[in-house]
């Protein structure tokens, strides 16, 4: 009788193990692949993602320079080829030869189940010398903003297919005017 | 007794789940791609020499074992066709270098009031133990030569410049500001013209605070400055300039 029920166990501690594995292996896979965590009302709803007195702009580059443009205004920021290399490589959704650092960023936000809200720009002091952009990430209940230069904020932003947020008073004063 | 054994069973199944689960939390995912490759620069030969007028600059830079040394280009200005040429015999220079050439020359163009299709550039560098000169710090110094060269004027031999410059003639922040410093001073350099916001050195430390807010922690990562260094204290005349302008009432003899 005991050696039957010691078997029994046995078999079932085997399988609980088994099962036990593959539910969270299918879980995180899924949480991972997707990048889908779900927004509480309450995280929405916090100041800090409050988009009032930003506007969305559009993120080019060209061979040097990254480019914001809402409309008719364009602020141009100098940066180095591998920044627009990297940012132009997110918009067009391709990887060359080897991922970028901004690649490598993303595979791991997603994959430790990190969502990218949102990238807003603004500049610390008013000038062109003060560019700065801060990163806004979730996991979960917590909400993580980090400063980053505009170009690594933007490259990320475009592999997240999020907008990109640009304070509306400074853009509006630091910015060309392309229509006139 | 029968209760007490089913009971031990399915205790042992519900705690070989969680042993199970926690076995599984790590994922692993692998990067897997080919090998890099290099674009060839291409340059057209031809310089044809007609008028022209040569000045020189001093140039600060930062050295691949991280130490300032002050290197110094030629730059040739005369009439052409728009060309920007930059000497590769010596030592080469990287894309982003090559840009800065172009747009000092329209910042420069500008500045001078030429048509800055009717000259042609030349830019020689005059560096020791260097194979490649990068990144964009000399455009400011390298605009100025140009300018001078176009009026037929000569950049002090006290002087030096670090800084990028855009097309409108806007100086912006460069690296390495400390080190180019105390390079320009070590070689008997007077005056060394910077960027805006640069006339002293920041290091930055992170700083995080978090808080809670509706049952949601939302923490906030900044950097703030952990110490400053006054570039004077390397005993050398240091003068902020935003543009190109304020950077010729220094920089022409």
């Amino acid at each position: 009788m005991w050696f039957v029920v010691v078997i029994i166990g046995t078999f079932l501690v085997l399988l609980g193990v088994l099962i036990g594995a593959l539910f969270f292996q299918v879980s995180t896979t899924i949480s991972s692949t997707s990048g889908i965590i779900p927004t509480t009302s309450h995280i929405t709803s916090l100041e800090e993602l409050n988009e009032d007195g930003y506007i969305e702009v559009e993120a080019t580059v060209d061979a040097m320079n990254l480019i914001y443009t809402h409309e008719c205004i364009q602020v141009t920021m100098a940066t180095t080829n591998f920044q627009t290399y990297s940012i132009q490589n997110g918009i067009d959704d391709i990887i060359e030869v080897r991922p970028t650092i901004h690649d490598v960023v993303k595979d791991l936000l997603d994959n430790f189940g990190m969502k990218v809200l949102q990238v807003k720009i603004d500049s610390k002091d008013g000038t062109e010398l003060g560019y700065y952009a801060n990163l806004y990430l979730q996991e979960g209940n917590k909400i993580v903003i980090l400063e980053t230069r505009p170009s690594d904020s933007t490259a990320i932003a475009v592999r997240a297919g999020i907008p990109i947020l640009f304070k509306q008073n400074t853009f509006e004063e630091l910015g060309a005017n392309i229509c006139s | 007794m029968k209760y007490a054994i089913a009971a031990l069973i399915a205790i042992m199944f519900v705690s070989s789940f969680l042993v199970g689960s926690l076995f599984s939390q790590v994922t692993i995912i692998k990067h897997s791609t080919g090998a890099a490759s290099a674009a060839p620069v291409v340059m057209n030969p031809i310089f044809q020499n007609t008028e022209e007028h040569t000045t020189f600059v001093y140039l600060p830079a930062v050295s691949n074992d991280g130490s300032g040394i002050l290197t110094s280009a030629r730059i040739t200005v005369e009439q052409g066709n728009g060309a920007v040429f930059a000497d590769v015999d010596n030592v080469f220079t990287a894309t982003e270098t090559q840009n800065s050439f172009r747009v000092a020359r329209d910042a420069a163009a500008t500045w001078a009031g030429v048509d800055k299709e009717t000259i042609d550039v030349s830019i020689v560098f005059n560096i020791q133990d260097a194979e490649l000169v990068e990144g964009p710090s000399a455009g400011a110094a390298i605009a100025a030569g140009i300018a001078a060269a176009i009026i037929g004027g000569d950049i002090r031999s006290d002087i030096a410049m670090t800084g990028t410059i855009n097309e409108n003639g806007k100086i912006g922040p460069v690296g390495g500001i400390l080190e180019k410093t105390k390079a320009a001073a070590n070689e008997g350099i007077k005056q060394f013209l910077v960027p805006p916001g640069q006339g002293s050195l920041e290091q930055l430390k992170r700083h995080v605070t978090c808080s809670m807010q509706d049952s949601v922690t939302v923490c906030k990562v900044t950097y703030v400055i952990k110490e400053q260094t006054q570039l004077e204290d390397s005993g050398i005349d240091v003068i902020t300039v935003s543009n190109l302008d304020e950077a010729m009432d220094y920089m022409l003899a």
